[in-house]
């Protein structure tokens, strides 16, 4: 059995082994197979999922425009997780237009997919806007791409209702409607004239607020939106009081005049009423009738009746016609201040106190005559020329007339010559002047200088040109008040030519002398110390060269003299600790002799008897120079080098110049006056004076005659007639500087306040 | 010459001995291979759709990584599991050049792998050549993040947008595999992957690409077979 089954059981072993070999990779298959298909149906299944974002994805699409609007497009592609709650468009001429701009919203929560709306309302045609679609989470808002057009317009609004149908002062109306406005800015309302404050605003219902004043009536609601308006067919009314009727509807000023109307306060406070401009006052009151008197002041003319009752007012137009005075004619039609001219019309007073007349400004012309028809008026000193309306009030009642009246002014048409001197005399060529001196006057512009009058008539003047003036100048005539300046300036010429500047230091307290055609000029004070320098300045080239020095020490004040072609310089003192302290602490004297440039010491003054704190002069006479100071007066013998004493003189104060072989000087009352002394015959004499001097004098001695003054007055004395001759004043003259005469002309160069170098001829 | 007479007579002889010689060689084929696998992708499709610029076919190429796992279910033909990423960026287009500037797109992509090797092995080569056809659907998690501010939100919302979608995708592979040990072997692969791209967003109509890439593979489970030769 068994070895009858051995090949059998050997063959089932081979079936079975068969059969492994054939079942397992079989099952095996089976297995990943499912394994594959599990999975291919785990990712078939997972790859359901939809798209997922972290922030909503939309936009906002073409805008579609009508001549009522625009349609706005946009498209939600995919929202994320977060509630929103509306969405929408929001539109305005910014470029990044929000919900603080025009806005639509369509008051749901938006959804995939696209949207759009139809707008009508805050699209003004023609004007470029920028609109965003928007979606909206509670505290959030997302705006799309901005997409710009022009608009063709929107629709006009409709204003359907409103309620309440009347009220008063700050009362508030709803106001329904289509194509209203969101945005308050785009919103204007009005109820007749009275325009309203909005207070809230939608595209179909307004909330509006009357204003404190208005004026009262029936009146349609209007509503504005971008340009374009709708109104209301019923009309809404503003409570307040209403005038029926007036009587009498005409009169001058002062008449009382009834109004019959309702709602009128019976207390007269409470109406304010109003005559044209002026308020009328009230004489009665009641609710419905008032007693008013026309007001005066106001222009004769048909005038607008208000009352005003708590705030509220109401305008009767034109309601009252208000007479008065006419003015037909005014003869003549121009005319100078004072002259006489003729009104004619019709209501004028009979009282020519009662007819207040202007031609012209504030002031009333003096009515001469009057009657009913006819007024002789006087033209008034009016401040300017020109044309004006005439106007007239008589017993309140004004008229402002078409007639016109010119006051003419003066004006010059030229000056003969076109340029004199000062102290000369002009004459202005003219109209419209006025013979009568004490109406005219006549200044130079920019100064405080008047001309002096001398001759008058209604087309000239003659004129003095004040010495002081020393630059041209525009000339100012004045008549009655009114000015007139020319065109032109007047030439004004001077005996004074300012030259080109010292070369040197400038200084004051400098010595001056000449000699031939030189004059030199040195020593001074600066306010860094005093100087010693030497400086001579060549007539006839006009140059100026630096010479040798002085050889004493610097100092300031010093006198000089000249005799013989040789200059003598000495005395004057050091600078001291302030600009005042000048003493007179130096007596040494020096020779200068010009054809070598060198100095020689010569004999010093003694010191006795001299008194300090003054400035020294000196001039010569004969072969003697003289030396005055403060009272005292010394002579030097330029032969002997002695220097000889004279007795005192109290009045001396400075020497200024010799001429006819005498010597001047001033007094120490600064009175203008002059101390002569004689050498000839050793005698003292006093000349009267012109006026006030001061210590700085600047003094020439030309053709024997004496040239002393300052800045603002300069005279001329003649030994040979002892007259005084105003001349023109040099404004630009320097503070003590140093002087010299060279032929017919003074030289004055450098000092104090600039130090301008200028010639001064006489014979001019 | 004669320093090269032993060797000739050596071959000859070895070659001799396995094909007339009665004898045995192992002939090694793996149950089970674990491969790594580094490409590059080339993105491709139409520039445009319907007047916007496509995302995917806009881009630079980008570089892709796979691991796959297969096991042999008959002969020459294997079964498994794969995934892989790949990531693209460098969007650039003349037609709206800032619409999806900055973008990144990720592919996280996984499924069954499908391998069929119909000359493996061989006695080319001592078998060590050969090659192979790779099918790898499944699915892909699509990972975008776009910076683009012209279209989206206006701005209003710089968030960077990050979409996020899962989409069956199918790959299709053809290469050689060298195997240099008995454990080791290189594959060079070329093909083509398709991946759904259904999107609210983005117009592409699919998300397609080719690709070239390398892999390391590691034998596991060697099948040692005996073939007999005549004598």
């Amino acid at each position: 059995m068994i070895t009858a089954d051995t090949g059998s059981v050997i063959k089932c072993c081979d079936i079975s082994l068969s059969l492994d070999t054939h079942v397992t990779p079989i099952v095996v298959l089976m297995n990943k197979c499912r394994a594959i298909l599990v999975v291919a149906w785990v990712l078939c299944v997972s790859c359901q999922d939809d798209e997922s974002v972290n922030k909503a994805v939309f936009t906002t699409s073409e805008v579609t425009r009508t001549t009522e609007g625009a349609v706005f497009q946009g498209n939600v592609a995919i929202l994320d997780d977060v509630p929103y709650d509306n969405y929408g468009f929001v539109w305005s001429e910014n470029n990044e237009p929000t919900l603080s701009d025009s806005v639509f919203f369509f008051d749901a929560a938006p959804l995939e997919g696209k949207f759009s709306t139809e707008v009508k309302n805050d699209l003004e045609k023609g004007s470029v806007y920028n609109v965003r679609a928007f979606i909206k989470a509670k505290n959030t808002v997302y705006y799309g791409n901005t997409v710009k057009f022009e608009s063709l317009g929107s629709a006009t609004p409709v204003v359907t209702g409103f309620d309440p149908n009347h009220g008063g002062s700050l009362d508030t109306i709803k106001i329904s409607g289509e194509n209203f406005s969101r945005l308050v800015s785009n919103l204007q309302v009005k109820i007749g004239q009275a325009e309203c404050q909005i207070l809230s605003a939608s595209r179909e219902e307004l909330t509006v607020r009357l204003p404190e004043y208005y004026t009262a009536g029936s009146f349609p609601v209007e509503v504005t939106v971008s340009g374009k308006s709708g109104i209301s067919k019923n009309t809404f009314e503003l409570d307040g009081p209403t005038i029926k009727s007036i009587s009498p509807d005409s009169g001058p000023a002062g008449t009382l005049v009834t109004l019959t109307g309702v709602r009128f306060s019976a207390e007269r406070s409470r109406n304010v009423v109003h005559v044209g401009e002026y308020r009328a006052s009230i004489v009665s009151a009641s609710p419905t009738t008032l007693v008013i008197e026309i007001p005066q002041f106001a222009v004769v003319s048909s005038k607008d009746i208000s009352i005003e009752v708590d705030l509220a007012k109401y305008v009767a137009k034109d309601a009252f016609k208000l007479t008065g005075p006419k003015i037909t004619s005014v003869s003549p039609s121009s005319g100078i201040q004072g002259s006489v001219v003729t009104i004619k019309g019709t209501g004028f007073s009979t009282v020519p106190a009662e007819n207040e007349v202007y031609l012209r400004g504030g002031i009333a012309a003096e009515v001469l005559s009057a009657s009913a028809e006819e007024l002789v008026v006087k033209v008034p000193w009016a401040t300017t020329a020109g044309t004006s309306d005439c106007s007239i009030t008589v017993r309140g009642a004004f008229e402002l007339s078409e007639e016109k009246f010119t006051i003419l002014g003066p004006e010059v048409t030229r000056i003969e010559p076109a340029q004199q001197y000062g102290g000369r005399t002009i004459k202005l060529i003219g109209k419209n002047f006025k013979a009568d001196p004490h109406l005219t006057q006549v200044y130079f512009f920019g100064t405080n200088l008047v001309a002096n009058i001398d001759n008058l008539t209604d087309t000239e003047m003659d004129l003095t040109i004040p010495l002081q003036l020393n630059d041209n100048s525009q000339i100012v005539v004045s008549v009655g008040g009114i000015h007139y300046m020319t065109t032109f300036e007047f030439q004004v010429l001077s005996p004074w030519v300012k030259q080109a500047d010292f070369p040197g230091v400038t200084r004051y307290g400098a010595v001056g002398f000449s000699i031939g055609q030189y004059g030199y000029v040195g020593t001074g004070v600066t306010d860094n110390g005093d100087l010693r320098d030497l400086w001579r300045f060549d007539s006839n080239n006009h140059t100026w060269k630096r010479m040798k020095d002085y050889p004493g020490p610097s100092r300031a004040f010093s006198f000089s003299f000249v005799v013989d072609g040789k200059a003598y310089v000495g005395g004057g003192g050091h600078y001291g600790t302030s600009s005042y302290d000048f003493l007179f602490n130096l007596y040494d004297l020096w020779e200068y002799d010009p054809s070598t440039d060198s100095w020689t010491q010569k004999a010093s003054l003694s010191p006795n008897n001299i008194p300090s704190g003054t400035m020294a002069t000196a001039t010569a006479v004969g072969r003697y120079g003289y030396f005055a100071v403060n009272g005292w007066m010394r002579r030097y013998n330029v032969d002997t080098d002695v220097w000889d004493a004279f007795p005192s003189q109290g009045t001396i104060n400075t020497i200024i110049a010799s001429a006819q072989n005498k010597v001047y000087m001033t007094t120490r009352n600064f009175d203008g006056g002059l101390i002569a002394y004689d050498p000839a015959t050793s005698s003292w004499s006093s000349i009267a004076g012109t006026g006030n001097t001061s210590w700085s004098i600047t003094s020439f001695a030309i053709d024997d005659k004496v040239y002393m003054g300052s800045g603002d007055r300069f005279n001329e004395y003649d030994p040979a007639t002892s007259q005084w001759k105003s001349l023109p004043t040099f404004s630009l003259m320097p503070g003590y500087p140093a002087t010299f005469t060279i032929g017919s002309v003074g030289y004055c160069v450098t000092g104090q306040g600039g130090g301008s170098f200028a010639t001064f001829d006489p014979h001019y | 010459m004669r320093r090269y007479t032993y060797p000739v007579v050596a071959l000859l002889f070895v070659c001799i001995v396995q094909v007339h010689c009665f004898g045995q060689r192992i002939v090694a084929g793996a149950r089970d291979e674990f491969s790594i696998q580094a490409g590059i992708n080339f993105p491709m499709g139409e520039e445009t759709y319907a007047g916007s610029p496509a995302l995917l076919a806009n881009m630079k190429p980008g570089y892709s990584v796979d691991l796959r796992y297969t096991t042999t279910l008959l002969k020459n033909f294997q079964v498994g599991a794969w995934a892989g990423t790949v990531k693209f960026n460098g969007w650039n287009s003349t037609l709206s050049p800032l619409l999806y500037e900055g973008s990144t797109m990720k592919f996280l992509s996984f499924g069954p792998a499908l391998m069929y090797k119909p000359w493996s092995p061989k006695d080319v080569g001592l078998n060590r050549f050969g090659f192979c056809i790779l099918a790898t659907p499944g699915a892909s998690i699509i990972n975008i993040e776009t910076a683009e501010e012209a279209s989206i939100n206006d701005g209003t919302n710089p968030e960077t947008l990050t979409v996020k979608s899962t989409r069956l995708t199918v790959g299709l592979h053809a290469g050689l595999s060298y195997i240099c040990s008995s454990t080791i072997g290189v594959n060079l692969l070329a093909g083509y992957r398709y991946t759904q791209s259904e999107s609210k967003i983005f117009p592409d109509k699919n998300y397609s690409f080719l690709n070239v890439s390398a892999a390391v593979f590691y034998r596991l489970h060697l099948d040692k077979r005996y073939k007999y030769a005549h004598l």
